[in-house]
């Protein structure tokens, strides 16, 4: 049985994902990987690395913040947690995703009545 | 001034090292906790610790590159918190020397005018360019000049009275100016007498309720003239008495006055055979003259104006005449 090819990111993708990832409340960056990972039944290949310089940049926009806490296995981790800008930004890039992938489906669709007709 | 430009030049600068480290220290240890997470995880699969961690390092990435790349982030945004920290301390700073500079401008202007009444005090730190002006004519319309024009200027700023007194000849023309004597926003009155030899002393009196003042025309017809003579009660003449013409009634009841503050630079004084030659009067005026008393002050003294050429006399206790010395 051979393992089913992981699809790797759209650029600009990573930002929404990670939004989407704190939408129910504060994470650390492994706790992001790890729901990343389920969530897309393995399917997605996230650099683990690339996730914290956009987590850094987006907290520089406001995006979100953190602060230090506890881990469940009581080590020092940085926690972060969306903010009201934040929350507008997913709204954003949700909308402007779906948009994307309905045009393209559209496109995809076409080809194949033209290749019909 | 070395150490305070050293001071100075270390404020300005972005606290980077610092800053570089301690963002460092902490992205260190957050890539630190996510690796042994990951190997932990692995191990739990049932992966050796050695092997669970090198998995882990491989899944993660290039750590240098990360770090680099996350600590870029916190720094720029500390560069752009440190910028607007100084330009907010720059804003404060210049506030400061604004407030400063205000405050020492109010304090000299106080200082320049400290024992003025606060009212007066109020209105000449207000508008306070309103001028007097007009001409002086005999009576054929013809200019009078070298005339000596007394001005009076009366106003009442914040309820109290202020009055000035001002002296002034005339022209060429007979023309008379005086700038920046009354507030042009504020009620004024002025008085003006004309004092010249061989004319009658003729005055006017304006009340003007606010705005710029009218030129005056002032008429002055001929006088005919008399000697005043000041004699003690045994009938010697005093000599050096000082005498100041203040006031003439005519002989249709109109009063002519000259105001004392403004008469300094009329003051006659009486000769070796105690006379003065007064020749601002029409025989039958009514005249009135102050005279300086032993105690220092002015003591208004009337007769009528006898024809010209003939002497009026006035009579006081000898020793009540100040007989200041003529300078």
């Amino acid at each position: 049985m051979t393992k089913p090819e992981r699809a790797a990111l759209l650029q600009g993708t990573l930002d929404m994902l990670i939004l989407k990832s704190l939408q129910n409340g504060p994470q650390h960056g492994y706790q992001i990987t790890r729901w990343l990972d389920s969530t897309s039944r393995s399917a997605l290949a996230v650099e683990e690395g690339s996730l914290y310089p956009a987590l850094h940049r987006m907290e520089r926009k406001g995006w979100i913040s953190s602060k230090w806490g506890r881990s469940d296995s009581n080590r020092r981790a940085k926690f972060y947690e969306l903010t009201g800008t934040g929350r507008a930004r997913l709204s954003v890039e949700v909308d402007a995703w779906q948009t994307l992938c309905s045009a393209i489906a559209l496109v995809l669709q076409a080809n194949s009545q033209e290749k019909t007709a | 001034m070395t150490g305070i430009l050293q001071v100075v030049r270390r404020y300005l600068r972005v606290p980077v090292a610092k800053a570089d480290r301690e963002v460092g220290d902490a992205v260190h240890l957050e890539i630190a906790f996510h690796v042994s997470e990951r190997a932990r995880d692995l191990m739990d699969q049932g992966m050796p610790p050695e092997k669970a961690y090198e998995a882990a390092l491989d899944r993660f990435g290039d750590i240098s590159r990360v770090t680099d790349e996350c600590r870029a982030e916190s720094l720029l945004s500390l560069i752009v918190l440190h910028r607007f920290h100084l330009v907010m301390t720059a804003a404060l700073a210049c506030a400061v020397v604004c407030l400063g500079l205000l405050f020492l401008g109010s304090a000299r202007h106080s200082q320049s005018i400290r024992g003025i009444p606060p009212g007066i005090a109020s209105m000449l730190d207000n508008d306070w360019t309103g001028g007097v002006s007009g001409q002086v004519v005999d009576d054929l319309g013809q200019p009078i000049s070298g005339a000596n024009v007394l001005v009076v200027v009366k106003t009442w700023p914040d309820q109290s009275y202020f009055q000035r007194a001002y002296a002034t000849v005339t022209n060429s023309q007979g023309g008379f100016n005086l700038e920046n004597v009354h507030p042009e926003n504020e009620r004024y009155a002025v008085q003006i007498a004309v004092v010249t030899a061989n004319r009658t002393i003729q005055s006017s009196y304006k009340s003007v309720a606010k705005g710029a003042w009218d030129p005056v025309t002032l008429r002055l017809p001929p006088s005919s003239g008399f000697t005043l003579r000041v004699e003690n009660s045994k009938g010697v003449p005093i000599a050096n008495a000082q005498i100041i013409p203040q006031q003439r009634i005519d002989s249709q009841g109109n009063t002519h006055f000259v105001y004392f503050d403004s008469a300094q630079s009329i003051i006659h004084r009486t000769d070796a055979r105690g006379t003065v030659e007064l020749p601002y009067f029409q025989a039958g005026d009514s005249v009135t003259v102050l005279l300086l008393n032993a105690s220092g002050e002015w003591e208004p003294c009337s007769v009528y104006a006898p024809a010209s050429g003939h002497t009026a006399s006035i009579r006081v206790e000898s020793n009540e005449v100040n007989l200041s010395k003529e300078t």
